[in-house]
């Protein structure tokens, strides 16, 4: 079980958390939302250890993470992705793949549920944008993640794309990985997440928690 | 026959040059470090090599042990000292201006372990072979083999292993390799530490095949191996290898035809010329050409 525990972060004067607390049980599919500088890519940077908390806890079953390194949380299965792409650019998508010690036949299998046999052998410049977010998701799963936090992965994907990748995120994220999604689309965020956490701009931050349906008003 | 046995004198010496390529390419190259401390630690090494030769008391073996050893642990001490407490791209100038300060405090260093300026340093004796008129001298066979074995292991570590993939990753981008799982601090370090066994063991080969070492071999070295890497293209391995026989090629044959005096002036001649027609350097277009992509769309 992952664990933020009232967590705060200020820069400088500025509060940008405040007392935020979530529990990611095994399973769970989790929505981040909330206007622009409300928090949630600096909550997503605690929870993944670039950022340190002003105060509050990261817990990982029971286990402290606070002050850890974040190839420490990468290495615990705490694992995420960036609004922009951070894909190696120097490197093939193939090479993309091989940072993941897992098995083979399982690598293959997921390269073909996402149908990325064709782009294997290009680099990340000559892919196309919704083929690069399948890519990170794809690196992110081969580490058989327990949490897997997406920072807005649906960032410059039209309709039609979204739809796709709602499809490929909901078949490929296993049952046991705890999935928290920051995401503005909420269709996207309807297909894919049991529940809501809404972070609200006004200083002290607060996190208000209820159903899709009824955190978007399409009761 | 002079033609050929200058030939193959520029080539074998070349593969000294290629040896120093390897770990500029690796550095500069592959992890887009500008370290202008890269030749002083290879000084450094051989003059702690001279001045611990009378205590340790192994000759040669002792010599190129803590030959490679200093130069590896200069590395690293530039890499914490210059490099680590300024990681990504806005801190290149930064610790570029750090490694100059280190490159002149190693030389300092080099310099009071070498008081009387020339030093004589510890070689190996191999037999030269000879064929059809043709000599081959034993040392700079020596030096072709170890290049190409070189060049062989660090391939394989940097394109086959976790490790080598992380650390081309960290290159790029400190946090991707975070992400990955990968120790960026202990990764910069490995890498330092790595170039300066590949330049130690360079340095070694060269100073034992001269006999002789003096405070000037850092500042010779950057030169020689700069314009190796840059001849056969920044970041390519087997092209670090191709520009540093090109550059024993060239300048064998303008010393033998034209003089010493005009060997400088054709390697600088010929690097302008090559950057000029290929920016990439003879075997490193398609690298340049991949990061000027990438640059532009990531």
């Amino acid at each position: 079980m992952f664990e933020l525990r009232r967590i705060t972060k200020s820069f400088g004067g500025v509060h940008v958390l405040d007392d935020i607390s979530i529990v990611l049980k095994p399973g769970d599919r989790v929505g981040l939302s909330g206007g622009n500088g409300t928090g949630k890519s600096t909550l997503i940077n605690i929870a993944t250890g670039f950022l340190a908390p002003s105060s509050g806890q990261i817990l990982l079953d029971g286990h402290s993470l606070n002050d850890q390194p974040p190839w420490k949380y990468a290495r615990a299965g705490i694992r995420r992705s960036f609004q922009t792409s951070r894909l190696v650019p120097t490197l093939t998508v193939r090479d993309q793949f091989r940072f993941e010690t897992c098995d083979p036949a399982r690598r293959r299998q997921l390269v073909a549920h996402s149908a990325l046999e064709d782009v294997l052998d290009l680099f990340p410049f000559q892919v196309p944008l919704p083929v690069l977010r399948k890519i990170e998701v794809v690196r992110a799963l081969l580490a058989d993640p327990r949490v897997l936090f997406l920072d807005e992965p649906s960032a410059g994907l039209s309709g039609e794309e979204l739809s796709a990748f709602a499809r490929f995120l909901s078949r490929n994220v296993s049952g046991d990985a705890a999935l928290l999604i920051v995401e503005h689309r909420q269709d996207l965020m309807r297909v894919l997440v049991d529940e809501i956490v809404t972070l609200e701009s006004h200083v002290p931050s607060v996190a208000t928690a209820g159903k899709p349906a009824e955190a978007v008003g399409d009761a | 026959m002079d033609f050929l046995q200058t030939s193959i004198d520029g080539l074998l010496f070349g593969s000294a040059y290629a040896l120093l390529a390897l770990g500029f390419s690796l550095i500069f190259g592959i992890m887009k470090r500008i370290n202008l401390a890269y030749g002083s630690s290879l000084l450094f090494g051989g003059a702690l090599a001279v001045w611990l030769e009378p205590i340790i008391g192994w000759g040669a073996v002792g010599v190129f042990l803590v030959t490679v050893l200093g130069a590896a642990f200069a590395g690293i001490y530039v890499e914490r000292l210059c490099f680590s407490p300024h990681l990504g791209k806005t801190g290149v100038m930064a610790s570029m201006i750090a490694s100059f300060a280190i490159w002149m405090q190693l030389d300092e260093i080099s310099s009071q372990l070498l008081p009387h300026r020339t030093h004589s340093f510890a070689g190996i004796d191999i037999e030269a072979v000879s064929f059809s008129g043709i000599i081959l001298r034993g040392d700079q066979i020596l030096h072709f083999w170890v290049a190409v074995v070189a060049i062989g292991a660090l391939y394989w570590t940097l394109y086959r292993t976790r490790f080598g993939l992380l650390l081309r990753a960290s290159a790029d981008d400190p946090d991707t390799a975070y992400l990955l799982g990968g120790k960026v601090a202990r990764l910069g370090m490995a890498t330092f530490g790595l170039a300066g066994v590949l330049g130690g063991i360079a340095a070694f080969l060269i100073l034992s095949s001269d006999g002789q070492i003096t405070p000037h071999f850092g500042l010779w070295s950057t030169f020689k191996g700069l314009i190796a890497m840059m001849l056969g293209g920044v970041g390519s391995l087997p092209g670090a290898i191709v520009g540093g026989l090109l550059l024993g090629f060239a300048e064998a044959h303008v010393t033998f035809y034209l003089g010493a005096e005009f060997r400088d002036i054709l390697t600088f001649g010929l690097l302008l010329l090559i950057l000029v027609l290929r920016p990439g350097g003879l075997l490193g277009e398609a690298i340049y050409r991949t990061g000027r992509l990438a640059a532009e769309r990531i």
